[in-house]
């Protein structure tokens, strides 16, 4: 008795879904394994993979593939109900096929089975694929669409998904042809939960229930380097509130590190008048501290006063942009400062992130970045 | 023209408040900095402390005296610093700052000790530059000791 012979036993023989043999067993054309067909299917054996069946519309879609030659090669299971209990799959050498009556049968394979695989599979919020991997249009990903979301990969940004309004306004924009490019991260939270974004090859997607979803063209790089931990507001909040009122102006914020600075001598930092182009030897001193910063990304030193007091001080030595950021900063005074850095002035008016009344002063939230800070910071060396 | 609290706090919760412009305000901000010390906003306070320095004068130096014992040191390092304005704050406040608990606000009472002229503040620093437990601090104030 062969072992697809077995197989079709353990399956209920003539009786079981399969029904009766149309075939003999036969070597397979790659001529590595046998196979035998039956009115209900197929049972498949390799001498890696052993003897697994395949039916119906998962068993339609290999065939149309190309049986085991294709790049799914030989069946690694039989048939089998999904956790959720909706659909069916076969796993495969090369991949899986998934099917449900909604959605059909479609293969899922390579780095974006494995992205969905990390999700969860068919109970991620990604559910079934809707799609088989599919060549993008301008032939250099490749990409499946799923129930709820897609997942996007190419050589050399790998695989992330895009979903919800990220995703719509992505593909409103022209997908990967877009300016944006293919996505270079999955969906994220912002730091303080309020907000989402993705971050793709030139520029990132923002959203937040208040100002739905923003396209930002370029990116301030932002590290944070903790003396002293803000007490009235997080540096979560800090980073998140920045990401708002900068995403309105199509400013990406990346929060590339954080690391704890033991300098308890630079703690209370003497910041002299806080006047740009000119630092005092404190100032040289904590800005030297840029570990693992590259020259144009802006580091943010949170202190616990700076000397005499202000919320935060955003002059720097030159070649080390940053800004200090005191322990009673407000809530914006981190985008506030980084603003300074990026080469925004004050301005006379609390509806706006630049306003030299206080940042505590702000009125309609979240403050404004006005077209022409947007172009300023755009035109920034230290924007990306 | 009597100065509003109004005034006084439009001018320091500003991020970065322009104190020399602040002080323009003059003595009769001083009542008002003087409240905002003693309430419980130590970023406001610390502003308040250093601008009341800045201000000077005899009404001055109860703020001060208020601001050097505050619980919070963030509000004690902005009085030490006041002290490095020419306040007239009495010098065993500066004295009382350079033996607070708080390595910050001993060094920045230190460098507001670069300007005194008093003997005993010289004594102390000196005593500083050999005993005090941080050597940060002792090497901060070797430092200012020289140019005493």
């Amino acid at each position: 008795m062969s072992d697809i012979d077995v197989k079709y036993a353990q399956l209920g023989g003539a009786a079981g879904f399969l029904g009766a043999p149309t075939t003999a067993e036969n070597t397979a054309p790659d001529g590595v394994g046998r196979y035998r067909h039956y009115q209900g299917g197929s049972v498949y054996w390799s001498p890696a993979t052993g003897a697994h069946e395949v039916h119906g519309d998962i068993r339609g879609k290999w065939s149309s593939l190309g049986w085991e030659r294709s790049f799914l090669g030989y069946p690694l299971t039989d048939e089998s109900t999904t956790p959720d209990r909706v659909g069916r799959y076969n796993h495969f050498q090369g991949g899986s096929i998934y099917w449900t009556p909604a959605t059909g049968a479609h293969e899922v394979h390579g780095d974006i089975r494995g992205k969905w695989a990390s999700l969860g599979w068919e109970r991620s919020f990604l559910g079934y694929p809707l799609t088989d991997e599919t060549t993008t249009p301008d032939g250099v990903g490749r990409y499946n669409h799923f129930q709820g979301g897609s997942i996007y990969w190419t050589p050399s940004t790998r695989a992330w998904e895009v979903h919800g309004a990220i995703r719509g306004l992505w593909a409103n924009m022209g997908w990967e042809r877009s300016f944006l490019g293919y996505p270079t991260s999955d969906e994220r939270s912002t730091e303080d939960a309020t907000g989402r974004f993705s971050e793709f090859q030139h520029g990132s997607i923002y959203w937040s229930p208040a100002t739905g979803a923003l396209a930002c063209r370029q990116t301030v790089r932002i590290h944070v380097k903790c003396l002293t931990a803000p007490t009235r507001f997080t540096i979560e909040t800090m980073i998140s509130n920045m990401r708002l009122v900068y995403a309105t102006a199509q400013i990406g914020v990346r929060y590339v590190s954080f690391e704890v600075l033991n300098l308890p001598a630079l703690n209370d930092v003497d910041v002299g008048a806080c006047t740009m182009g000119s630092t005092t030897a404190e100032q040289n001193q904590l800005f030297g501290n840029r570990n693992s910063a590259a020259a144009n990304d802006v580091v943010v030193y949170f202190v616990r006063t700076t000397v005499p007091p202000f919320n935060g001080c955003a002059a720097f030595p030159a070649g080390r942009p940053g800004a200090v950021v005191a322990s009673g900063a407000s809530a914006w005074t981190m985008a506030h400062e980084v603003g300074h850095v990026l080469s925004l002035a004050h301005v006379n008016d609390n509806n706006r992130l630049m306003t030299g009344n206080g940042t505590d002063n702000i009125t309609n939230l979240p403050p404004d970045l006005i077209a022409s800070e947007s172009a300023a910071i755009l035109a920034s060396a230290f924007t990306n | 023209m009597a100065v509003t609290m109004s005034q006084v706090l439009a001018e320091i919760d500003k991020d970065e408040p322009d104190y020399q412009a602040a002080a323009k305000l003059g003595p009769d901000a001083l009542p008002h900095l003087q409240k905002i010390v003693e309430a419980d906003d130590p970023m406001r306070a610390s502003k308040a402390a250093y601008l009341a320095g800045l201000i000077g004068g005899a009404q001055a130096a109860p703020v001060l005296e208020h601001a050097a014992a505050h619980r919070d040191p963030v509000v004690r390092v902005a009085a030490a610093h006041a002290m490095r304005a020419g306040t007239a704050a009495p010098t065993n406040l500066l004295e009382r700052l350079l033996d607070d608990g708080d390595v910050g606000v001993r060094k920045v009472a230190l460098r507001a000790a670069k300007t005194s002229k008093s003997s005993h503040l010289r004594a102390k620093v000196s005593a500083m530059a050999e005993k005090d437990p941080d050597e940060h601090i002792r090497d901060v104030a070797k430092d200012v000791a020289k140019g005493l």
